[in-house]
């Protein structure tokens, strides 16, 4: 094909998009042109270093344009067309040259990025403030960063029809477990998708039950976070355009740990999980259990708790259950609101959502005091485990509504099917409510009770992995801490 | 140290040690607490503690030819004839569809009485049978991982409990135990084995992939079992000698025994009654017992007809035994009498065949296990 052809059909195939830019050359005496994608390519770069050189060739070969370039831009050579194009739409640079059969893809991409700062979701008081970005590569160098070793293997596949997104797999080779890496290897090979815009989209495609209102893929915004999951022979999954990192397995009990808890006093940590699981109980049951005592267990409150609630609620319009049911979902709406709505709107809105809805309702006797009080406290609970927000805002509706049928037996059967539930999920193998059930006694030392970093020899058995041994040789800081030698260090 | 480790995956219907352990803790204590109590005060008075002490001596026995089965890999496992494997299954089949009729009726009609004013027993039954049999459909591993996260439950109530309690007891009152007059004991035991009897369900579960290997694992699960053993001893003996001490010679006229908890109040006028948390975890325990029947009864249904364990005939086994649950619990024992009348002849009698079927199978299931050791060792 003659150059002018493959000219016109570049730009036919990009439908003569305004960003693909044409630049007429010469190399060596033949005609040429250089395509590339606008604001995906250094400009300056080109200019100086690669046209400019390339111009000054006096006789084309392959040999002479790749010595012109080898200090700034790696060069491969494309077969056909269609090849070039696709290299084109990701940043690459391609050299069509008259008469030459292959065309020159020459790499100096280059577009804006982030830079590395602290995620807004995870801030942290004490301890490592870097987050990821949107650029992949940039990512797996923080990883690399904090695991200076060759046994981290960082695999690349393509995801997506369209997007064609870099998706690395990451995990330490001596120990995570083959069959992890396997199985999120042949996951990820499975998918055949449009497009991923970000890691999220992926989470489906690699949960063992999507169903599930529990996440069976852990999301992290940290690197610090995602290097210690590696340690503990997880597997990472980072895409390209996502500053989320996935890591899998995940289990329950993750929802309930902070990054920061590993950089505190043991026993600080473990007053603050049990808060954090107590939160919880009360985000999931509070609601329910304030409408089953009103509806039909009045008889488990002490007298003067129930004379004050019986004031309390006493003319309000609606029924317990409807009244409970609407102000969780006005929270709901609340919430939402405030997300999408610009910072400062959002701001204005919280305090019309606090003061205005909820002190106006009160005085109006719309509503009673204590069911704002009961939906307040839970919602507070509610983001003491900030990544199930979703799942528990949900979950509480409907111990809510079995409440409404049977009371507090309703909401014990309701608690029973989810346990049940919870106790058949997996996630990539491994049980989603270990080390509790089934009972993994050398996890717990890393479960609601937290043990000091040096008692934790072995990682974590409820994450299968090929090396479990985590301190080798705990012999020196059990001699100068006066313990007995015991045989089982787990 | 470089291993290649992989966890052992535990297949639906195989249970861990641990959680065959817990499994027959919930047997032994699940329905000994409700109506029980009353029915052993009136026919053998403050002897009533030593009544519950030989069933629940016999009922450990029972678990432990049911764990020598276990250890076989389950009862369907067990290469029996077809001669005598149809007429057992049918057995427990007749076994455990009766004691679900009957306790998930007493159950039922504990949640109505206790937790609830003037709301009928029949719709409360139908929601306990379906909850139970959806969690029966998680299968024996799923109940036994369940007993593992209610332990912490259990544990936190015991201490709550033991904080927070007053009771009211009089030791005077339990006094009349100590007597050697051992009238109504032996009735006592007889007509109060239905509510025994639950150690079969421990047949049907599958140990084989747990070998003892090595003499420090069999001390663990030995350890295990005898732990297991003492605590379902100990919780139902405890709560005999209490409920007397409280009682008394009135003790008999406690029909659902949790309801007079009130006797444990304390602090009611700050925290409310503490014994709603233990009411809570019963019902709990409750839940996952009847689920234990439905699965057992599923089992003895899969043992006559010989077929894989799909999702399809699972759920008919489901219907079948909720069904029958229902109708007969609705038109025979809707009344106290008839109710206390069944479970005192025909249950009884039932709930003996069926204990002296399993202690047959588990002596031919120890026989079988010694036989393939001595093979192996020559």
């Amino acid at each position: 094909m003659v150059l002018e052809k493959k000219c016109k059909k570049m730009k036919k195939d990009f439908g003569e998009s305004a960003d693909l830019t044409i630049r007429r050359a010469e190399i060596g005496g033949r005609r040429a042109f250089y395509a590339a994608i606008e604001g995906l390519v250094d400009k300056e770069l080109l200019e100086e270093h690669v046209i400019k050189p390339l111009s000054a060739i006096e006789t084309f070969s392959r040999g002479s344009v790749e010595k012109g370039v080898y200090l700034t831009a790696p060069v491969e050579w494309a077969s056909t067309l269609a090849e070039a194009e696709e290299e084109i739409a990701s940043g690459t640079v391609a050299l069509v040259i008259e008469g030459e059969e292959k065309i020159c893809l020459l790499s100096v991409k280059k577009w804006e990025r982030r830079s590395v700062e602290e995620p807004p979701t995870s801030s942290v008081i004490k301890g490592p403030r870097e987050g990821f970005t949107e650029d992949v590569t940039v990512n797996a160098a923080l990883l690399r960063r904090r695991l200076k070793s060759k046994s981290l293997v960082i695999t690349e596949k393509k995801v997506g029809k369209y997007t064609g997104s870099k998706v690395l797999i990451c995990y330490l080779s001596d120990v995570a477990s083959p069959e992890t890496v396997d199985l999120v290897t042949e996951r990820l090979a499975e998918i055949d998708l449009d497009g991923v815009i970000d890691s999220s989209y992926l989470t489906k495609f690699l949960e063992d039950d999507p169903a599930s209102l529990f996440p069976q893929v852990g999301s992290y915004e940290k690197p610090d976070v995602v290097a210690a999951k590696l340690l503990e022979g997880r597997v990472a999954i980072l895409a390209d355009g996502s500053p989320i990192a996935l890591t899998v397995p995940h289990l329950l009990i993750e929802s309930f740990q902070d990054s920061q808890d590993y950089f505190k006093r043991n026993t600080r940590v473990t007053v603050t999980r049990f808060l954090r699981l107590f939160g919880a109980i009360i985000a999931l049951f509070l609601p329910a259990a304030f409408v089953a005592v009103q509806e039909y267990q009045y008889q488990v409150l002490p007298l003067k708790f129930l004379i004050t609630i019986i004031n309390s609620t006493n003319g309000t319009p609606l029924s317990p259950t409807l009244e409970m049911l609407l102000v969780l979902i006005i929270f709901d709406i609340l919430n939402e609101a405030s997300v999408r709505m610009p910072r400062y709107v959002g701001m204005a809105l919280s305090i019309v959502g606090a003061i205005v809805l909820g002190e106006t309702a009160v005085s109006a006797g719309l509503l009673s005091s204590p069911a704002v009080l009961v939906t307040a406290l839970s919602s507070i609970g509610l983001y003491l485990v900030p990544d199930d927000v979703g799942t528990y805002s949900l979950l509480r509706l409907l111990f809510v509504a079995t409440a409404a049928l049977l009371g507090l037996l309703g909401i014990l059967f309701a608690v029973m099917l989810l346990i049940a539930h919870l106790v058949t999920l997996e996630s990539f193998g491994s049980d989603y409510l270990s080390p509790y059930a089934p009972l993994t006694a050398g996890d717990l030392k890393d479960g609601f009770v937290k043990r000091e970093l040096p008692d934790m020899v072995k990682r974590p058995q409820g994450v299968s992995n090929r090396n479990p041994t985590r301190i080798r040789n705990r012999k020196p800081l059990a001699a100068r801490l006066g313990e007995e030698e015991n045989g089982d260090e787990n | 140290m470089r291993t290649d480790l992989v966890l052992p995956k535990i297949q639906n219907g195989q249970t861990t040690y641990s959680q065959a352990a817990l499994i027959g803790v919930l047997a032994v204590i699940a329905t000994k607490f409700c109506t029980l109590p009353a029915v052993l005060a009136g026919i053998a008075g403050s002897k009533a503690v030593w009544a519950a002490l030989i069933l629940v001596a016999a009922e450990i026995a029972i678990l432990g030819c049911a764990l020598s089965v276990a250890k076989q890999g389950g009862l369907s496992a067990l290469p029996l004839k077809k001669g005598v494997r149809v007429p057992l299954a049918l057995l427990f089949l007749v076994f455990f569809a009766l004691k679900l009729t009957a306790l998930s009726r007493e159950i039922a009609s504990y949640f109505a009485l206790s937790l609830f004013e003037n709301v009928a027993v029949l719709p409360i039954l139908i929601l306990l049978l379906l909850t139970a049999a959806l969690l029966a459909d998680k299968g024996y591993a799923a109940i036994g991982k369940m007993l593992e996260i209610l332990i912490w439950l259990f544990l936190f109530v015991i201490l709550f409990v033991l904080v927070f309690t007053r009771t009211e007891g009089d030791l005077f009152n339990a006094l009349g135990m100590l007597s050697p007059d051992l009238k109504g004991l032996g009735e006592g035991a007889f007509k109060g084995a239905a509510w025994f009897g639950d150690g079969v369900i421990l047949a049907f579960l599958d140990l084989s992939n747990e070998k003892s290997d090595t003499p420090a694992e069999k001390k663990t699960r030995g350890r295990l079992a005898f732990a297991a053993a003492f605590a379902s001893v100990l919780i139902v003996v405890t709560f005999y000698a209490v409920f007397t001490s409280v009682y008394g010679d009135a003790a008999k006229m406690t029909n659902y025994a949790f309801i007079k908890l009130s006797a444990f109040k304390a602090n009611a006028d700050e925290l409310g009654s503490a014994d709603w948390p233990v009411i809570i975890l019963w019902s709990a325990v409750s839940c996952l017992y009847l689920a234990l029947l439905f699965l057992s009864g599923k089992e003895s249904l899969r043992m006559i007809g010989g077929k894989e364990d799909h999702r399809k005939s699972r759920i008919l086994s489901f219907l079948l035994l909720g069904g029958t649950a229902t109708i007969l619990s609705t038109l025979f024992l809707a009344e106290e009498g008839d109710y206390a009348a069944f479970m005192t002849r025909v249950m009884s009698v039932v709930t003996i065949l069926a204990a002296a079927a399993s202690v047959g199978v588990g002596i031919y299931a120890i026989k079988k296990g010694k036989g393939e050791m001595n093979e192996k060792a020559n």
